[in-house]
Formats: C-alpha cells, sequence, structure tokens
C-alpha cells in the first residue's frame, strides 16, 4: 500500500499544480478546453486524495510496521476502532486528512457554483488548488505518512494515550476542516476581484460556504473544549493555550465577515471591510496551521515540534501577500454604494460588532506571540497566561454580548428614538430587575452579576421578537406553536442567527457560572473515609487496577452524598503507558444543569489511599448544550428559502361605464 | 497490487484530463453564465421580492414602524422597478424554437445547394 500511496500523493500535487496553472492561463488566453481541463483536474484530485487515505488506512488494518507512521501510531493490541483516530494522529496523517477535506470541500465548491460565477470561477480554482498543490508539496517531500521505518518492527508504539477518547472521533476533524475551508469562502472573494467582479457577484457564495466552514470549526472547538474537560483531568475546559487561540481567532474572524455580510448584501455597503475580513481570516487559519505544525509554541494540542512549522510559516506569509495583493489592486472599484448614515442603525451595530471581535482577535493574537517576541528580543521566554485573556478579553466579550440584543432590533439605515424605546424597555428593565434580584439574594462577584443581566437583557430581547411577531400571527388565526414556526419560517436567516444567538448565551451562562463560582478541593483517603465539599460527601469505597498490554489502569470507586442522601457512584480513573511514558485520566463526573461534580484521582498510593482532586462546575452542563442548540441555528439559517415569484396583483376589470355626454362646442 | 492500482489510476486520470483537447465543446460553467442573463436578472428581482416578503411580515409581527415600513417599501419597489427596466432593455436571448427553426433552414439550404 505504501507505493499506492507514493502514486497517489504525486498524482495529487501534479493534478493541483496542472489545474491551478490551466485554469489561469487558459481563462487568460481564453482557451476553453484548458478551463474545462483544468477544472476537470480539480475534480480529480478527489478521488486521487481518497485512494492515497485508504491506501494509509489499509496500512493501519493490515499492521504495516514498514511504514513510520503505522508503526508511530498503532500497535496490534489497539482497538481497531481508533484506526481513524490513529490516521491523523500526527502531522503526516492529518495532512493527508486536510488535503482530503480541502479537496472534497473545492471539488463541491466549484461544482455547485453558479454559472453567472464562470468567469471568475477559473481564478477561485486556482486559488483552491494553489493551496492544496502545498499540501501535497509538503505530503510528499516533508511529512511523508508511506515514508518507510528504516528498522524491522513486530509491533507498533500504539495510539497516544490523549487521543483515546470518544471525542477525537469527531474533534480534529472538523477543526482541521474548518481551518482549511476558510480557503473557500476567501477563493470566492478573490476570485471574483481577480476577474474584475468586483460589486457583490460573490457575496452569497462566500457567505453560505463561510457560515459552513463556521459552524464546522465552532463545532470543532466546542468538541475540543470537551476533550480537555473530561481527559485532561485539571477541571477546567479553556485555558487560552496557544492551539485553542489559533483556532478561535479564524472563528472570531468569520463570525465577524458573517455579520458584516449581511450589510453589503442588503446595503451595498462594507465592500472592502467584507475582503479585508476574509483575508484576515484565511491568513489567521494559515497562521494556526504554523503554530499547530511544529510552530514554536509547545502545547497539549498541537503535533509537537518539527521543521515544517517553518515552511508553513512561509506559506503564511505568500497568503497575506497574495491576498492584501488583490485587495490593493482591486482597491479603488470596492466602493459601496452609499455611505453610513447614522449610528444608531443595523449597519453600524455590525460595524461595533466587527471591531470588537477584532478586538478580541488583536489581544488573543498579542497574547500568543509575546512569549516569540520576547524570546527573540531577551531570550527569556515569558508565558503570557489566562488571567491577561481573561482581564483583556472579558470586558469584549461581553461587550458582544450586549451588542448582541441591540443590534438586531435596530432597523436598517437609522433609528428614532420612539423605535429604540418600543424595542428596549422591556430587556433593558428585565436586565437591570436580574442584576437587583442577585444583589438583593446575596450573590456575589458584581462581574458575574452583570454579566447574567446582560444574558437576561438578550434572551428578553429575542424573546420580545419572537413573542410579537408569534402574537401578531395569532391574530390571523394561527394557534401558538404554528404561529411561531410560521414567524420562524418568514426570514429564517435572521431567526436561525438568533437560535445561534441563544446558543452563545447558553455558553456564556456556563462559561461566567464555572469561571466565577467553581469550587475546588484535594482529600487524601483511604478505603470507608470521606470527604466533604459543599453540600457533598464524598465516600472512597476501594479502588481497583487492571494491567493490560499497553497500559496499567487503576480507578477509585466513589459513592456521592448529598447529606445523607446517596446520589450515585463514580468510577474515575487513571491509567500509565509504558510506551508513551505518559499518563491519562478519565474524570468521573456527576452532571446536573445546576452543576458539575468532578472528581480525578492524582494519585493511588502503595499504603492504599487515593489522592483525588475534586472541584464544583457550576453551570458546566450548559456549555455541552449549545452545541446542538449553535448547530440547529446555523441549519435554520441556512436552510433554502422558497423562491416564490411575486406576480403583480391582478388588474380589477373595470365595469363598462356609461359613456360621457360630450358638452361644449 | 499498489502500483497495478496506481498505474490504472493515472491512466484513468490522464485520460480525464485529455478528454476535453480530444473532443473540444463549450464549457458548461460559462455556457450557462452566458445564457442566464436574464435568468441573473430574475434571480436579483427575486431578491427583492424576498425582501419585500421579509418586510410584509416584519410588519404583521410589528417589528418595524409604519414609517420605517413605508421607507423600506419604498427602496425595495424602485429596486424591483429598475431590475424590471433593465430587463426590458436587455437584447433578448432567441427562444429555443427559434434557434431550431434557423438550424432547419439552413439545413434545408444546405440540402438544396447540394442537389
Amino acid at each position: 500500500m505504501a507505493q499506492l500511496g507514493a502514486i497517489t500523493l504525486i498524482l495529487g500535487l501534479a493534478l493541483a499544480l496542472y489545474s491551478s496553472v490551466g485554469s489561469v492561463v487558459g481563462q487568460r488566453k481564453g482557451a476553453t478546453d484548458l478551463v474545462v481541463s483544468a477544472r476537470r483536474a480539480a475534480y480529480l484530485t478527489v478521488p486521487v486524495a481518497i485512494a492515497a487515505s485508504l491506501a494509509l488506512v489499509a496500512a493501519f488494518l493490515d499492521n504495516d510496521f514498514s511504514i513510520r507512521y503505522v508503526y508511530d501510531h498503532s500497535s496490534t493490541v489497539m482497538d481497531r476502532a481508533f484506526i481513524w483516530v490513529a490516521f491523523y494522529a500526527a502531522n503526516e496523517g492529518s495532512l493527508l486528512y486536510i488535503a482530503t477535506a480541502l479537496a472534497l470541500m473545492s471539488a463541491a465548491a466549484i461544482y455547485l457554483s453558479p454559472g453567472r460565477f464562470g468567469h471568475a470561477l477559473p481564478y477561485t480554482t486556482a486559488i483552491l488548488m494553489a493551496v492544496l498543490a502545498f499540501f501535497f508539496a509538503v505530503l510528499i517531500f516533508l511529512a511523508n505518512p508511506f515514508a518507510p521505518l528504516d528498522f524491522f518492527a513486530e509491533e507498533g508504539r500504539g495510539i497516544n494515550p490523549l487521543l483515546r477518547h470518544p471525542a477525537m472521533f469527531i474533534h480534529p476533524p472538523l477543526l482541521m476542516a474548518g481551518l482549511v475551508g476558510i480557503a473557500v469562502p476567501f477563493s470566492f472573494a478573490a476570485g471574483s476581484l481577480i476577474a474584475g467582479m468586483t460589486k457583490d457577484e460573490w457575496v452569497d457564495l462566500a457567505r453560505v460556504s463561510a457560515i459552513l466552514v463556521w459552524a464546522v470549526l465552532g463545532a470543532g472547538v466546542l468538541l475540543g473544549a470537551w476533550w480537555a474537560y473530561t481527559i485532561l483531568g485539571w477541571g477546567g475546559y479553556w485555558a487560552w493555550d496557544p492551539i485553542e487561540n489559533v483556532a478561535f481567532m479564524p472563528w472570531l474572524g468569520l463570525t465577524a465577515f458573517i455579520h458584516s455580510v449581511m450589510v453589503q448584501k442588503r446595503r451595498g455597503m462594507f465592500r472592502m471591510w467584507n475582503i479585508v475580513l476574509l483575508n484576515v481570516s484565511f491568513v489567521l487559519a494559515q497562521f494556526g496551521m504554523f503554530i499547530n505544525r511544529g510552530g514554536p509554541v509547545v502545547s497539549v494540542h498541537s503535533f509537537g515540534a518539527s521543521t515544517i512549522g517553518m515552511v508553513f510559516l512561509a506559506f503564511m506569509l505568500l497568503s497575506l501577500l497574495f491576498s492584501f495583493g488583490v485587495f490593493f489592486w482591486r482597491y479603488t472599484m470596492l466602493k459601496s454604494d452609499r455611505p453610513l448614515e447614522s449610528f444608531l442603525s443595523r449597519e453600524a451595530a455590525f460595524l461595533v460588532n466587527n471591531f470588537l471581535l477584532l478586538a478580541v482577535v488583536a489581544a488573543t493574537l498579542w497574547g500568543v506571540l509575546f512569549p516569540l517576541f520576547s524570546e527573540f528580543a531577551q531570550d527569556t521566554t515569558v508565558t503570557v497566561a489566562t488571567p491577561y485573556f481573561n482581564r483583556v478579553n472579558g470586558p469584549l466579550l461581553l461587550g458582544l454580548l450586549l451588542l448582541m440584543g441591540i443590534g438586531p432590533v435596530l432597523p436598517w439605515r437609522r433609528s428614532t428614538g420612539a423605535s429604540l424605546k418600543r424595542w428596549l424597555l422591556w430587556p433593558t428593565l428585565l436586565g437591570f430587575l436580574t442584576f437587583l434580584l442577585m444583589l438583593a439574594v446575596g450573590i456575589d462577584e458584581l462581574i458575574a452579576i452583570a454579566a447574567f443581566s446582560v444574558l437576561v437583557f438578550v434572551a428578553s430581547s429575542i424573546g420580545q421578537e419572537w413573542l410579537r411577531g408569534t402574537m401578531a400571527r395569532r391574530r390571523h388565526g394561527d394557534n401558538w406553536a404554528s404561529g411561531f414556526l410560521r414567524h420562524l419560517n418568514g426570514n429564517r436567516p435572521r431567526h436561525g442567527g438568533y437560535v445561534v444567538h441563544l446558543a452563545i448565551l447558553v455558553l456564556a451562562f456556563g462559561v461566567v457560572g464555572t469561571q466565577f463560582y467553581d469550587q475546588r478541593g484535594d482529600a487524601v483517603l483511604r478505603p470507608g473515609e470521606s470527604f466533604t465539599i459543599d453540600n457533598y460527601r464524598i465516600e472512597f469505597v476501594s479502588r481497583g487496577s487492571e494491567e493490560r498490554a499497553d497500559r496499567r489502569a487503576q480507578w477509585a470507586n466513589i459513592d456521592v452524598f448529598d447529606g445523607d442522601r446517596y446520589l450515585g457512584r463514580l468510577r474515575p480513573w487513571q491509567a500509565f503507558y509504558p510506551a508513551f511514558n505518559q499518563v491519562s485520566v478519565r474524570a468521573g463526573i456527576r452532571s446536573t444543569p445546576v452543576e458539575d461534580l468532578y472528581i480525578v484521582p492524582t494519585d493511588f498510593l502503595d499504603d492504599g489511599r487515593a489522592v483525588l482532586r475534586v472541584s464544583i462546575n457550576p453551570l458546566a452542563w450548559w456549555l455541552w448544550v449549545a452545541g446542538p442548540i449553535f448547530i440547529l441555528g446555523t441549519a435554520i439559517a441556512l436552510w433554502p428559502q422558497p423562491l416564490v415569484e411575486m406576480r403583480p396583483a391582478p388588474v380589477p376589470r373595470r365595469r363598462p361605464t356609461a359613456p360621457v355626454p360630450q358638452t361644449g362646442s | 497490487m499498489g502500483v497495478a492500482i496506481g498505474i490504472v489510476l493515472t491512466i484513468v486520470v490522464i485520460a480525464v484530463v485529455a478528454w476535453p483537447f480530444v473532443r473540444p465543446g463549450r464549457d458548461p460553467k460559462l455556457a450557462a453564465g452566458k445564457l442566464s442573463q436574464a435568468a441573473r436578472s430574475r434571480r436579483a428581482r427575486e431578491d427583492v421580492y424576498t425582501q419585500i416578503r421579509q418586510l410584509e411580515t416584519d410588519r404583521r409581527a410589528n417589528l418595524v414602524s409604519e414609517d420605517e415600513y413605508r421607507r423600506h417599501l419604498r427602496e425595495l419597489r424602485v429596486a424591483a422597478a429598475e431590475l424590471m427596466r433593465a430587463q426590458e432593455r436587455a437584447p433578448r436571448a432567441p427562444l429555443a424554437e427559434e434557434e431550431l427553426e434557423l438550424e432547419i433552414r439552413e439545413a434545408r439550404q444546405q440540402s438544396r445547394e447540394d442537389e
């Protein structure tokens, strides 16, 4: 299978290069045959990339340890289901996955693009295939997954223990597909500019593809948080780790774009700005790949140090030059149809939303880059830790949340005082009431109370719009349910957006709860002893252990009580993997909508005692509920609106009128 | 086995990529783009109509004031009227029947000349 893999990689590179060059030359020279042939080459990268991937999967299934990558990431005792995870467990396989995903997304984008985009399509194809050619070239020359092992091995090393988690089946594929997928909306915009189509020809294509990629990337980030929560054993889910940040930043850039592009679609404004946002998102995605692929920072999520980081840095710089080069070339043709009329308008709210999102991106980027600058300038590495990110980004994110309640109720162009009062009075009152109530019942942490009040303000702003819409439908004979559904159906992009906003509120609810009100404690217990934290009593009943070919696992049987009421048994465990000299833990979690009880065994002592780290994470359950709501909202927003041709109203038949008597001379 | 599959795949790939040079024809994507001058205009109009429908929905739900509604509606109506005027001014593409008629006429003339 190694030979098939090698052949397909070379074939993939040849096809991508031919498609990229052929598309541009064919379009410039007016050679239709060359353009069509180049497009076919782009389609063919899909079966070729899939064949390469299948060759690697077959090597895993055969336990073909003559291939270094298979030797490094699998073993005969490994659960076969984890072959899918082992496939992208390191640079080589993950790059092959990325190439396959990009080939698929590119082919779909090219195939589904409408005829009216035909003149720009060769340039879009050329950009997508140039990116794909880069990945194939790296696979062939720097990170070949089919490279042979230079010694004989009967058994492989096995899969990294940290990857043995259900989230690993979806989290890395979504994240990688999301990052590389940003090339699709970017290529639609850049291709359109190169072709001289500088109005709004690319807007629908870029918007839909950007929302899809944004949803995939967002789901990937959230699943990564869930993975970190259950397997890393520190009780948290987001640590502003560099790898988390480099996935989060392009997502923020895309968030800004999918809001701001609506202004271009509806009002013909922000043309330059939208191109800039797509360029920034695309370059940030390349930056993410650079940091992730053996870049200069270390993270639990990265693929480890390697030499290909510098190649990705060079590609990122090239992407930066290209994207902004095209932008400045067409700069003068990217004028808005009309100016911003008022700062009390939806357009202005979108602009402020964009600035806040980019401010979060800038602060996060600075936090990621600062250690590198300090090392370069002073030869000492300064770590930028969570408090910096929380202090800088916290208020900005709170401002964004607040804007989610104001922006959508503002009309386009300009707003009036009466309109603002009508829409914001009740949400503001409810927000204040929440603030006062929380103070009155003695809840501490002023910032958290302010955040909860903002959440209530935004939720009631959305609820108010839905309520008014449904009531209007009821006046036309609908019941509550059908009225609500018909109201949502009336403008799916907008109401889908509201559902996504609700998902963000739910997520923020969980974040505020876990960040401000968590409790932690450590205990060293003998069997039969118990430990009390808040209202929980935790009793260490017994311990168990198991020897396997690749690990030694130990677990604690723990009974949990609320006072004297028995709540259930948890079995957190930890395992030592000698091949990796690494310990992996799995937390015991009792999750309810109110709070999570989270127990991790940090050590099992020789005298039979267990060292436990216990934490109570209020509202953590809501973090994971946000995911399905987020996907639901995206699906509603993207669901095609039925096209109903509006016909002119029938002209009423005129009654024959009696002839008007002629008067005069 | 792997090498054999690789060689077959390479041959298939070369054949598929080279085919447009062997049997040149129109670019289906560009052809669709050219044909859709009218479709483009229709699409733009549908876009405006969708916005009008959404505006009506918002008005029914009291989401826009009467002033805002009237102002937006006027803008959208003007946009729709401009699109319709542009469509009327654009040269009409030959209908399929007319193209067929033309081809038959040319074929007949050709056969007469041959005779």
